[in-house]
């Protein structure tokens, strides 16, 4: 207990000290998790956007025509315990019909001297969302083309592949800009806090020769930068925060331009959680590396 | 309790500092290591708190051979040794109370103690109204005494002390020497190093004379010290 009162004393009295130090490695910090939450946060608004262009993917199998109703019942259920498959919605000829002439609007009179029954009827499905991709997509129109009351299966397969690509590549560019921010978020941490420390060489010289173990000098560093990456994730939030702001009132046409957004989103709890473990790991990490390497190396050369 | 069984020290193939040492050094014993600069003095100092390690021969402290001795036990060791220096080592951005309650607390004393115990040094060394004082508000002498308090804080079995009169005036040095002398009578075992062997020959139980890394001269046995340079 008397230990830990120490580190925590040491490491306070540190970062009080080297004050200027501190703002300036919070703030490394905070502009590299600025820029990953911001990533976070286009991701997150990038997916609902094809989550809500996912929902309007439907595929229309075709009807074969002569179907009785209990064909017809019989075949719906069956389609409903297809995996991946989360409603169906049957459109008889007639509705097919007045669909089609609706869709006209004022041209509809193209359609007068027509048969009401030009149109089949048919089937259209709506996928679950972790169905939308290509290959399960191509799996399902195999199965439904297996059907024998079904003439002829259509969904949009190009914008499946687009929507898998984009996801893809979301995730993909995520772990790219995560990883090349974080490697040199790390190493310049890291060579900061050397900076920190050998003006300590001094303080830690003496806690070695009046026998402090190894732990004892490098846990409130370890503190420290602990805390930096904390103030610096949460400085990185606030900016993000304020970013947001202003894009989700002062950016007219926004929500016009992509209308199916309904309104960007503020990164949710565990991408905060992400971040703020991010900026702790960060911070403490690379003060301990920094510590450690420096500490061993001044008592090699001190033998 | 201090023992060197033929060490050597070098530090490069040409550059010996140590050479064959064979000492013992019992307790209760205040022995002066003495020599011109270079001599070895302090690498002897160093070897025993494991500053240094030997490039051959033994060094066995209480019983135990330090090369045996991994860093968690290295500190161990250097908790129960109190270590005084020339040049001081005080922390110049804590006070003398402070810098004597920084090594009890790093021994694992609570806060509250540590600090009772660096008063209750400070008052026995005379300096209990510079308590709260920084070592650049302290003279060379009171810097030297937060420096021995700050050894005795742990209640050291050995103490060890490089040149501890070579940065001080005279006034301050006689200081020293009196400090020493009652720690002297308090039964500790103190090995004191310094190039200026008369200064501490009158409190010395024992006097070992260094030349270019090898002992010359040890007054072990002799009953008084009656060794001269």
């Amino acid at each position: 207990m008397a230990t830990l009162g120490f580190i925590a004393r040491r490491a306070g009295h540190g970062l009080r000290q080297f004050l200027g130090a501190v703002i300036l490695i919070s703030f490394t910090i905070a502009l590299t998790l600025g820029v990953f939450g911001g990533f976070l946060m286009l991701q997150l608004n990038v997916e609902k956007l094809l989550r809500g262009l996912g929902d309007q993917m439907q595929v229309t199998a075709y009807l074969a025509p002569g179907l009785d109703a209990d064909e017809l019942q019989a075949l719906l259920a069956r389609l409903q315990g297809f995996p991946g498959i989360a409603h169906v919605r049957f459109t008889s000829q007639e509705q097919a019909w007045r669909d089609f002439q609706a869709s006209l609007g004022a041209q509809s009179a193209l359609l007068e001297g027509l048969p009401r029954d030009v149109l089949p009827a048919s089937v259209e499905i709506s996928v679950r969302p972790n169905f939308r991709d290509s290959v399960a997509m191509e799996h399902l129109a195999v199965l439904l083309r297996q059907q024998k009351e079904l003439t002829q299966i259509d969904y949009p397969q190009q914008w499946v592949e687009r929507l898998s690509l984009v996801g893809l590549a979301l995730q993909w560019a995520k772990w790219f800009v995560a990883g090349v921010l974080f490697l040199t978020t790390f190493f310049l941490v890291r060579n900061m806090v050397k900076l920190a420390v050998m003006a300590r060489r001094e303080e830690i010289e003496v806690m070695q020769l009046v026998g402090a173990s190894e732990a004892l000098i490098q846990a409130p560093l370890a503190i420290e930068g602990l805390v930096q990456g904390l103030l610096g994730a949460g400085g990185g939030l606030a900016a993000l925060w304020g970013f947001y702001r202003v894009l989700r009132d002062d950016v007219a046409g926004l929500s016009e331009l992509v209308p199916r957004l309904g309104g960007i989103e503020f990164l949710d709890g565990p991408r905060i959680a992400l971040i703020l473990t991010i900026g702790v790991v960060l911070g403490a990490s690379a003060s301990l590396f920094a510590v450690r390497g420096m500490v061993r190396s001044w008592h090699a050369s001190a033998r | 309790m201090i023992q060197f069984q033929h060490v050597a020290k070098r530090y490069a193939p040409n550059l010996c500092a140590l050479d064959d040492i064979n000492l013992e050094i019992h307790k209760g014993e205040l022995v002066l290591l003495s020599g011109a600069s270079g001599a070895g003095k302090s690498t002897l100092l160093k070897l025993v708190y494991r500053e240094e390690e030997p490039s051959a021969g033994k060094v066995f402290v209480e019983g135990r051979n330090l090369q045996s001795f991994n860093g968690r036990a290295v500190a161990k060791l250097r908790r129960r040794v109190g270590l005084v220096f020339q040049e001081f080592k005080l922390l110049a951005n804590l006070s003398a109370l402070e810098n004597i309650a920084f090594a009890a607390e790093i021994a694992g004393t609570a806060r509250k103690a540590a600090q009772a115990r660096a008063e209750q040094l400070l008052g026995e060394l005379g300096l209990a109204s510079r308590r709260h004082a920084k070592p650049d508000g302290l003279s060379g002498g009171e810097q030297q005494r937060v420096a021995v308090a700050r050894a005795l804080v742990n209640r050291p079995a050995l103490i060890l002390a490089d040149e501890p009169t070579g940065n001080l005036d005279a006034t301050a040095a006689a200081e020293t020497l009196r400090l020493f002398k009652d720690l002297r009578q308090q039964d500790s075992t103190i090995v004191i190093a310094s190039h200026d062997a008369r200064f501490f020959e009158e409190i010395a139980s024992r006097m070992v004379h260094l030349e270019k890394g090898r002992i010359v001269a040890d007054t072990a046995g002799s009953g008084a010290v009656e060794w001269r340079l």
